[in-house]
């Protein structure tokens, strides 16, 4: 139940971007592949090592958060946009529907310190028709801050 | 293998308990007593998970922590069984425990030599640069590819990789007193009350690494700096601390979703 797939964008505005998506079942113990995803796509771009840290546990609390507001028995969907200064993350499941995010809760605070434009959004699926819950942000290299 | 646990004289212990102030100190011993009645049932449970890695004293150990947790948190004015509520208790704290130690593998020589010397590297170049290096930088200092950079920083994720640290220079020796003379901002996390209990399960020093990372906005390299680690030590117990921390902050989510409607959060216990 786990596929992963890498395409190049070529959309006009995304020329220099790639994508990786995978899908996982929405279960804690299947954070592994998501999160390595993550720390190999920050790595292959040269993000400095705290980027790729950053990254890699951002996506750890991304797809907790997700799963943890999934569907029992639903997907979860990550998909990363890899750009050459920035990765954009957005990971989603089928869920309830009742989405309220807590902005004050820890683990926002978490996603907003290790990256930027973090939102959430829940909105009806366009092939199943119920509500997906979705999660995303971006994070950009470290370099030159210090 | 019978259980030869009483349940009435269970159940009785439960109603007495009931019956007693939450701050009553007979309540304590009480609870020790049905652990103690019901340790059989935890010994038969952490015999299911046996010849998968933990030895059964572990797993004995770890099945028991789960039973002290069911007897805490046992509402008996909801009509259920005990056992019903208390195995799948147990059973999950046996659960988590292998998911916890399931990458406790040994690293084969190769990588945790890569490991220690990314190690080296990251914190040399980091002193250098004034901030963190980027893998290709590392992969050129120690003249090996980047795929293998790859692998080394991975691998400090994917085992266990504290027996390497413990051999590492300057780990533990004066870290406390060095923490101490700078304390991090711990006035920011203390405000918020909610995350509280949570910060206070982690060791003192996960808890200033979240605390300078996430209320502080330090970077890794910068922590790894201020408390002499490397940063990819940093990294990893920071993904461990927010790991535990979330764990801690859903507790009430790990009782079996049928008994957690008006269920009574159990007591701190500190």
């Amino acid at each position: 139940m786990t596929s992963a797939g890498a395409r190049n964008d070529h959309g006009a505005d995304a020329a220099d971007a790639t994508e990786v998506s995978v899908v996982i079942p929405a279960d804690l113990d299947r954070l592994a592949l998501p999160r390595s995803i993550a720390a190999t796509l920050a790595a292959t771009l040269d993000f400095d090592i705290d980027a790729v840290a950053d990254l890699r546990i951002a996506v750890d609390e991304m797809v907790s958060t997700v799963i943890q507001r999934a569907r029992s028995g639903s997907r979860v969907t990550t998909l990363f946009r890899a750009h050459r200064d920035c990765v954009t993350v957005e990971c989603s499941a089928a869920s309830d529907g009742d989405d309220d995010v807590d902005e004050t809760s820890f683990g926002w605070m978490v996603l907003s310190a290790l990256g930027e434009d973090v939102s959430a959004r829940t909105m009806d699926g366009v092939a199943d028709g119920v509500p997906h819950f979705s999660l995303s942000m971006t994070v950009r290299p470290t370099r030159g801050t210090q | 293998m019978s259980d030869r646990v009483d349940h009435a004289a269970a159940e009785a212990l439960f109603a007495e308990l009931a019956g007693l102030p939450e701050d009553d100190t007979q309540r304590a011993v009480l609870r020790q007593r049905i652990v103690v009645m019901y340790h059989p049932v935890a010994r038969r449970i952490a015999a299911r998970f046996l010849g998968r890695g933990p030895d059964r004293e572990d797993l004995e150990q770890v099945a028991a922590i789960g039973l002290v947790k069911a007897v805490e948190r046992f509402d008996p004015t909801r009509g259920i069984a005990f056992l019903r509520f208390a195995v799948p208790t147990m059973v999950g704290e046996v659960r988590r425990h292998f998911r916890d130690i399931a990458w406790s593998i040994r690293m084969p020589r190769r990588l945790s030599e890569l490991y220690l010397a990314l190690n080296t590297a990251s914190s040399d170049l980091a002193q250098q640069l004034g901030r963190a290096p980027t893998p290709s930088q590392l992969a050129e200092h120690l003249s090996i590819s980047v795929d293998e950079v790859l692998e080394g920083l991975e691998a400090g994720h994917s085992y266990r990789a504290e027996s390497l640290d413990a051999t590492m220079a300057g780990e533990d020796n004066g870290l406390v007193d060095r923490l101490g003379a700078e304390d991090p901002d711990f006035e920011a996390a203390e405000s918020r009350a909610d995350l509280r209990p949570a910060l206070a399960k982690l060791p003192p020093r996960e808890r200033s690494i979240v605390v300078m990372r996430f209320f502080e906005g330090m970077t890794q390299t910068q922590i790894a700096a201020r408390v002499g680690l490397s940063q990819m030590q940093v990294s990893r117990l920071l993904a461990r601390s927010l790991q535990r921390m979330r764990t801690a902050l859903s507790e009430p989510d790990a009782v079996p979703a049928a008994d957690r409607l008006r269920h009574r959060t159990a007591p701190q216990q500190r």
